[in-house]
Parts: structure tokens; sequence; C-alpha cells
């Protein structure tokens, strides 16, 4: 099956997490405008486009500003990953299988979810492992060339990802011990003899990268204009589309050969 | 083309998929326009040079070793005493003493660095200039420096004693200069080039000589107005005519004060070069084999850029903001009156060369080269190239042609000069032009200085000299740059940019080609504007406003007073009922039962009621200032308090107050905090017009950080 048709089938999946997602941001950013409204205690900025005079100032009076931001912003990262690795396993099972319907559906979704989380866990450390010696790798083969090792070390980790991705499909949907590095390690082997998954899958990241990028700026091109925020949650939502198609790529892949 | 082609495709496409490198703009081909003939413009565009205002002129004869970074030469000076009384010995700056040792003034304040370039530790590390032999050539009414090769055989011998700072020197001559006389020395001299990191130095084969010739103080009627080199005092001398000889190696490309007037066919690897400047107050030059010349014309006026390969790729946004700036100043400050202006990019190792003026010549600084990410998010910035050549070029006024002591009165050079460069931004890109921009926001010429200037400019008054300004308080450029910029801005806002304008440009015109003090910038004004400028005719009161311009200027400009008002309450509150106990007309008391109030309480949504709203002058600096009150009902109303006492109470009957705006229109470029001059009303739900944008961003940074959950 196509892996693009397993993402399609299962639309309640994508709304569902964009909804998540979606819900996360908002709530994030909530105590960020309250720590403003609060420093601002009644006080009116009326140039729209000088906010940064208007910031500069705000902030020398209320430096606990930017540490709200930041807060929010590491946690979206934290939880952003915990709850990524959270519905890793039913994700996996929904795209593999879309035959269960409504309740039952959610049901199973939660099950795999659950059942799997210690494992995909420790999958996800093996990556971070991964990610370390690929950095490393990165580092050795562009020399003192910061440019070119950004690239390769871009392309290594689009590697990462997907050998993640094949591990805990295997893990999941075919019982696999994926516990032992042993059968990661095999999942690395297999993405690096299989060139056109590792496209697939590479490029599905890099598009999800260069999605979140496109976020930033139109964050920052629309600063407090209502089409920006709406800009970037479309966005956010393509960018879960994208996931779920990388993942469904790891899923097809994994399917036994007939 | 199609070779062309491809490599731009290349460029291109290492560009976009990198992302991270800028791209650097190619170098064009270079450019030459003739040398112009005079150093001076036409007079009937240049107006006339007044009479006797060229009190020292030089003959320079200089030789560079470019491998030993060393200048020798002779220096024959001619100086025509002005004032009433005899003069026995000639005060000199031997500026690059500065830099001779650790415990120079210069190096005892700047302790190794220089906006932010540290010295060099091993070779080149130090400065200086030697005077070697000095010898009186001619005395009497009309010296002639000019031809004194005749008068060689009498030259008595004359000995040039240091100042207890080396930066000074004194020559006693052996007949006082009497009123009216003129004087003719000849000084040999050796400078050794420092490498650069304040001004003046080499870097590799890139010389900026600046500094480098022993140089007259000024004479004022009862003594040298001599000020030993520290670290924020700049120059001051009379004007004069130059002629300069450089002896330099073969290959070097030289730019200079003046215009060029002969080049000798090179011999023996080297190359002789004459200039000519007309009246003008020091002589400087740079040099290197790397320049690439590009030379264009703005009127009548030859524009001349050296730069180095790597950086000529910037020259037509620096040839933008300088005809920008000539445009601009000759408009509004009177015309330009040199027929050249050469701005030196020094190379990129060398930064502590950039962003100095000399007469007819400047270094800029490079334009930040920026990273495609900040592009794409629409980064864009004039600070770094632009506005230094703005600057730059704007001391070509100040204090080029108003020829200040910089020493004693800096603020009438930086300051002055930041308030014309904001000017020269706008009159380029339009009013409360952009300085910077990122995405949809941007920073205004009224931010940049607004933000500066609470970086400790209430510590010392804007007119101190230069040396008083310790390196330690980091004062100097929110005080001198900023604040000054700032009084004279608000200044303009309050009485009207025409009127300033008008009587600005009438100080411009009365002080070019001599040097005004800060009492004469004031006289002109208040002679001009008078003494009392009415801003409003109808005050808080009714009563017209007037602003106390004496009174105003001593403030912005002896004090450390800080304009800040605040709109501290706002407040609405039910109008006063009928009800209760009164005396009837029989004398009797009777109550009277009024309806009750319609709603209880201090903040009434509905009804009658009555808007109060309490201003505070938070700053010590007293000045009119405009509020802009919001009724309920929408109507918007404006007054004019003048800002005397610490805070006034506005009421208003009848009428309910949704908010209140001290300085609508952003007059007071003085007060630095501007966030808490509008507030509304407790209870109405107008934005604060920061939290929405804060979470707004916020979200979607989150958003980007999620991006499909990581998965
Ligand atoms: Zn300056």
């Amino acid at each position: 099956m196509n892996s693009l048709r397993r993402v399609t089938r299962v639309p309640g999946l994508w709304l569902g997490l964009c909804a998540l997602q979606l819900g996360l941001a908002w709530c994030l950013a909530q105590p960020v405008g309250a720590a403003v409204r609060t420093a601002m205690n009644g006080r009116v900025w009326t140039h729209p486009d000088r906010l940064i005079a208007a910031l500069a100032e705000l902030l020398g009076q209320s430096p606990a500003i930017v540490a709200v931001f930041v807060a929010a912003t590491v946690a979206s990262g934290l939880l952003g990953a915990a709850l990524a690795l959270l519905v890793r396993g039913g994700v996996l099972l929904r795209l593999h299988d879309a035959g269960a319907l409504g309740t039952s559906a959610w049901a199973e979704f939660g099950r795999a979810s659950l059942g799997n989380l210690p494992v995909l866990a420790l999958i996800g450390l093996y990556g971070v492992v991964l990610r370390l010696i690929l950095t490393f790798v990165a580092n050795a083969l562009s020399g003192s060339h910061a440019v070119v090792e950004l690239v390769v070390l871009i392309v290594l980790l689009t590697f990462a990802t997907c050998a993640g991705d094949l591990a805990a499909a295997r893990r999941v949907l075919h019982g696999e011990r994926g516990v032992h590095p042993r059968e990661y390690l095999r999942a690395c082997v297999d993405v690096a003899r299989s060139p056109r998954l590792w496209l697939a899958s590479g490029a599905l990241s890099l598009t999800r990268w260069a999605v979140a990028g496109a976020i930033i700026l139109v964050a920052v091109h629309g600063v407090g204009e209502a089409w920006s925020s709406w800009a970037a949650r479309g966005l956010a939502c393509v960018a879960m589309f994208l996931a779920l198609w990388r993942v469904a790529v790891a899923v097809e892949a994994s399917q036994p050969r007939a | 083309m199609l070779a062309v082609g491809t490599r731009l495709l290349r460029r291109a496409a290492v560009c976009a998929l990198v992302g991270v490198v800028a791209c650097e703009p190619a170098a064009p081909p270079e450019r030459q326009a003739p040398e112009p003939s005079e150093p001076l413009r036409p007079p009937d565009v240049r107006g006339p040079i007044p009479d006797g205002i060229k009190l020292a002129d030089y003959v320079l004869d200089a030789s560079l070793d470019a491998e030993k970074h060393t200048v020798s030469g002779t220096a024959r000076i001619t100086w025509r005493n002005s004032t009433r009384s005899p003069v026995d010995a000639l005060v000199l700056h031997l500026y690059m003493n500065g830099f001779r040792a650790e415990d120079t003034a210069w190096m005892a304040e700047a302790r190794g660095a220089h906006r932010g370039a540290r010295q060099n530790k091993g070779d080149g590390k130090w400065g200086y200039i030697d005077v070697r032999a000095a010898r009186l050539l001619a005395h009497g009414p009309t010296a002639d420096f000019k031809a004194p090769e005749q008068r060689d055989a009498a030259a008595t011998a004359l000995t040039l004693v240091e100042g207890s700072d080396p930066s000074l020197g004194q020559l006693a001559l052996p007949q006082a200069v009497g009123p009216g006389e003129a004087v003719t020395v000849e000084l040999d001299f050796f400078t050794q080039l420092p490498r650069v990191f304040a001004r003046t130095g080499y870097d590799g084969d890139f010389h900026m000589v600046g500094q480098w010739y022993p140089k007259l103080a000024v004479r004022h009627e009862d003594r040298w107005q001599a000020h030993v080199f520290t670290l924020h005092s700049e120059f001051y001398a009379d004007f004069g005519d130059y002629e300069v000889h450089l002896d330099v190696p073969e290959d070097m490309v030289v730019g200079a004060t003046g215009v060029q007037v002969e080049a000798r066919p090179p011999e023996n690897g080297r190359k002789r070069l004459s200039y000519r400047a007309e009246a003008v107050h020091d002589f400087a030059w740079a040099a290197s084999p790397d320049f690439l010349e590009y030379s264009d014309m703005w009127r009548d006026v030859r524009i001349r850029q050296l730069v180095p390969r790597a950086l000529a790729g910037d020259v037509q946004r620096h040839l933008d903001a300088q005809v920008a700036a000539l445009e601009s100043m000759d408009a509004r400050f009177g015309p330009y009156p040199w027929s050249t202006i050469t701005i030196v990019h020094p190379p990129e190792s060398a930064g502590g060369a950039q962003g100095m003026e000399y007469p007819t010549l400047f270094t800029t600084s490079d334009i930040l080269r920026l990273p495609l990410p900040l592009r794409l998010l629409g980064v864009h910035e004039l600070l770094t190239g632009e506005f230094t050549t703005i600057h730059e070029f704007g001391h070509q006024y100040f204090q080029g042609l108003l020829a200040s002591d910089e020493a004693t009165q800096p603020w009438l050079d930086e300051g002055i000069n930041s308030f014309s460069n904001t000017l020269a931004l706008d009159d380029w890109l339009g009013a409360d032009a952009s300085i910077a921009r990122i995405g949809n926001q941007r920073v205004s010429t009224v931010d940049m200085i607004r933000v500066a200037l609470g970086a400790g400019s209430g510590l010392d008054p804007v007119d101190r000299p230069a040396e008083v300004y310790r390196d330690f308080t980091g004062t100097f450029g929110g005080t001198v740059y900023r604040k000054t910029a700032a009084v004279f801005h608000t200044l303009r806002a309050l009485v009207g940019p025409e009127k300033f304008d008008r009587a600005f440009r009438i100080y411009c015109d009365t002080w070019r080609f001599r040097h005004p003090t800060g009492d004469d910038l004031v006289a002109v004004l208040l002679r001009e504007l008078g003494a009392k400028v009415r801003i409003s005719e109808t005050g808080a009161d009714g009563q017209p406003i007037d602003l106390d311009l004496r009174d105003y200027l001593e403030q912005g400009l002896k004090t450390t007073a800080a304009v800040d008002f605040k709109v501290a309450r706002i407040a609405n509150k039910r109008a006063v009922g009928t009800g209760g106990w009164h005396r009837g007309p029989d004398g009797a008391l009777a109550l009277a039962e009024a309806p009750a109030p319609e709603d209880e309480g201090d903040e009434p949504d509905e009804g009658a009621g009555e808007g109060f709203a309490l201003i505070v002058r938070e700053g010590e600096f007293r000045v009119p200032v405009e509020l802009e009150f919001e009724f309920k009902d929408g109507a918007r109303e404006r007054l004019v308090w003048d800002g005397q006492a610490r805070y006034r109470v506005f009421t208003f009957p009848g009428r309910r107050l949704v908010a209140v705006a001290v300085d609508p229109d952003d007059k007071l470029l003085l007060e630095g905090e501007r966030l808490d001059n509008h507030m509304r009303a407790t209870g109405h739900s107008k934005p604060d017009g920061i939290s929405d944008p804060a979470a707004r961003f916020a979200e979607a940074a989150d958003l980007a950080l999620l991006g499909g959950l990581g998965l």
C-alpha cells in the first residue's frame, strides 16, 4: 500500500493530533500574553510597527517576561517530545491498520500507545546516542567548514530519524524484540542499504523542518497580525501531516515482503 | 554570457542551499571621475570665504616607509597672530604621542581599548611623533611661506619642548609675534604609526595616516587653546591652506584631503603626489595597494571611494547614502564648500580606523553581512554602513565647516552632527525613517536615539569638556551624541520645524569657517526664535502656553534633568447629585429626595459621570507637553499643559474618559520612557498593544518547535 494512502485513510488521527498540537501551543502562549498584560498594567502602546522599542523599554522594567517566554518555549519543546513518544505506538498502529472505527479505534490507539511506551522510549534513547555519534561524524567529515558540517549533519540526522521510525515500526507492528540494540542496528543497516527509503523519509523530514522554518518566517513578518497566527496554525497542520507521512513510510517499509 | 550565468546560478544555488553564508556582492568595475582642478567649489556655488579666517597654513613634505610604517618629513607652518597681544611661543599638538606609552593621558584612560577595538600586543603597539629639528624661517608682517627657500640660510634653530603629556609641545620664539604679524617655522618630524586601533595607523599594507604631523593649537585672546589628547577629545585647529607632497611606494593608491594637483612619473619604485586643500583645518590621507577606486559626481562635487576588493560590492549603498547626505545637508546647512569628498573603507581587519572624519575625507564602516536566514526574516539595517557614511559626512559641516572646539564642547561636534544625521535620514527615506527592520517591525531614527538615552545619559550634562567624560561611566555616547540630538529634535518639534530650521540655518550661515561655541548657537536661537516661543494658544486653563527657550536649553544642555511624564491614574466618578438637606429661600433646611445615583461606586459605566486624569511629571525637566483625552462617546480632545508643576489633575464633568495619552505626536524625543505615556481607564478592554502580539508570537514559536509534535 502507498504510504500517503496510509495517512489519508485516517483523517481523524491527523485532525486529532493537529488539535492537540494547536491546543498545546495556544495554552503555552497564554502565560506569555498574561505576563505582558500584567506588566503593562493599563498602559497602552499604539505603534504596532514599532514594538521593538516598546519591548526594549518593557523588558527593561519587567525582565521576568523573558523568563516566561523562554519557559513556555522550552516547555513546548519538551512537551512536544514527550507527547510524540506517548502517541507513537498508537500512531504506528493506526497507520498500519485502519480497520477499527470510532471508540474502539481510539481504545486501540490508547492501548498501543501506552503498551509500547517503554520500548519506544528505549528506541528513542538509541536514537539520541546515534544522533550524538552522527554529530561527531559530521564534524570529522567536514573538517573546520561550519557550513559543510551543518549540511552533512542535517543529512545524517534524517538518517537517524528514518532508522528510528523503522525500528519502532518493526517492534510495534511485527513484534520484533526491538529492545536489543542489535535490532536497532539492523534497522540502521537496512536504511543504509535502502537509499530510496532514506530518500523518501529524509525528504519528508527536511520538508517538515522547512515548514517549521516557514512558521518562524510567518511569525516574524506578521507580528501581531491575525493572518500570521492562522498561517502559522495552518503550517503546523501541514507539518503534522508530513510527520505522519514520514512514519507511514517506515510502516510501509516494515511490511514483510510478499 | 553563459559563463557568467552559470557562475551566478551556482552562486545562487550555493547561497540558497547553504543559507548560512552571506552572498558576497561582486565587486563592480572601477570608475573614475576627473580630479577637480580646484579644492573649493566655484564661489557662486559655495559662497564667499570670510576674510582673515585662514590663520595656519601648512606645507607638508612627507615620505611613507610602508615596510616600517613610518612617515618622515618636514612641516613648514605659517601662523598669523590675529589676537591683540604678542605671542612669544607656539604650542603644537603632537597627537601621535598619545599612543607613545602606557602613561600618556590617552592610553591611561583607554587602557588598551577604543570603541571596542583592542590595542595590538606585539609589534606596532606604539605610535609616536618625534620632532627632530625646528627652525624659524621668517617673521614679519607678511611672512611668505610659499617661497621660503631664500630665507633658509638665515634660519634660526628652535627647540621644541614636550609638555608633561607628550601630546603637546612648545616652541619658544626668539622674538614675540606681534598682533597682525606672521611667523613661519619648519619642523623635521618622524612619525611611527601604530597598528591601527584608534583612528590612525597601519594594518598590513593599509595605512590610515591621521594625526601625523606637528599641528598648531589655536591661539585665543589670552592663551593657547591646546588640549592634551585624551580618549574622547577630538581636534581643534585654525583654518588654513595645505600644500602637501607625499612620497609613497609606486603601487599605493592614495586618498587624501583636498585635490591632487600633481603626480610625478614613478621613479625607483616610488611616486610623488602633490595635494592642495583650501580653508580646511586638518589633512589626512590613506594609502593601500589593495584599494579599488570608484569616483562619482554629485553636481560639481567629486565623490571618491577607496575600497578593498572584499568590500567593493557595497560601494553603491555608500554612494546612495553619501548623495542623500549631500542633498540634505547642502540644502539645510548651506552649500558644501569643497569640490571633493573621499570615502575610505578600511579593510575589515582595521576596524579601529573605521568611522572617522577629516576635512574632505572620512573613513566609513562595513555593511554587516547578513546570513540568508536573517535576510529571509526581513532583517535590513542601515546602521553599520549607510549611517556611518552619513554621520562622518555630517562632520564636514559639524565640525569641518562650523569648526567648534571639539575638546571643550564635544556636543557641538558629535551631538549637533547626530541631530543633522536624523534629518538627513528623514529627508532621504521619509519622515520618521526606519534605521533597521525585522519582519514587519522597524526601528525608527527616533527609537534609535531614544533607546540610547537610557544608557547613562543622566550622569553628565551635555555641555561638558570631553576630558570630563570617563570611559568607565560609558556615558559619552548617550549624552554627547544622543541626548544632544534629542534636545534639538525636541526643540524643533516644539517650536515647529520650519521656524527652527530657519533659525538653525542662520546659525550655520553665520558661523561657517569659524569656531562657534555653545553660547553662539544659543544666542542665534534666542535671537531668531525669541526668548518665549508660543507653543499653543489654548493651554489647560485656556491661557496661551509659551516655551521659555533659555530655560529649556539650560535644562537640556547644562543639567542632567530628564523629561518624563506619566499618566498616573484615570477614573470616572459618578456626577455630583442634588439630594440631601439644603437651605431653601426661606432659610429653613429642606430635604430634597433626588433620584438615587444611577450606579454606585467609583467606576460607573453608564449615565452622567465625571472623568478624572492624573498626569505626573516624574522627571525634573519642565517642558510644555500636549495631552490627548479620549472619551467614551468617541470624542478626542487635546490641550497643552505647561508641565511646570509636579502633577496636574484634569477633570471632565459630564464626560467619561476611556484613555489618556501624553505627547501623542511623539514630539518629546528627550523622553526616554514612553510606555507610561498612554493609559486606558480601568474596566475598558482597549488592547494594550503588546500582550496580544507577544502571545501570538509565542504561539507561533511554540508551533514551530512542536512542528508536528516532533514525531
Ligand atoms: Zn562622529
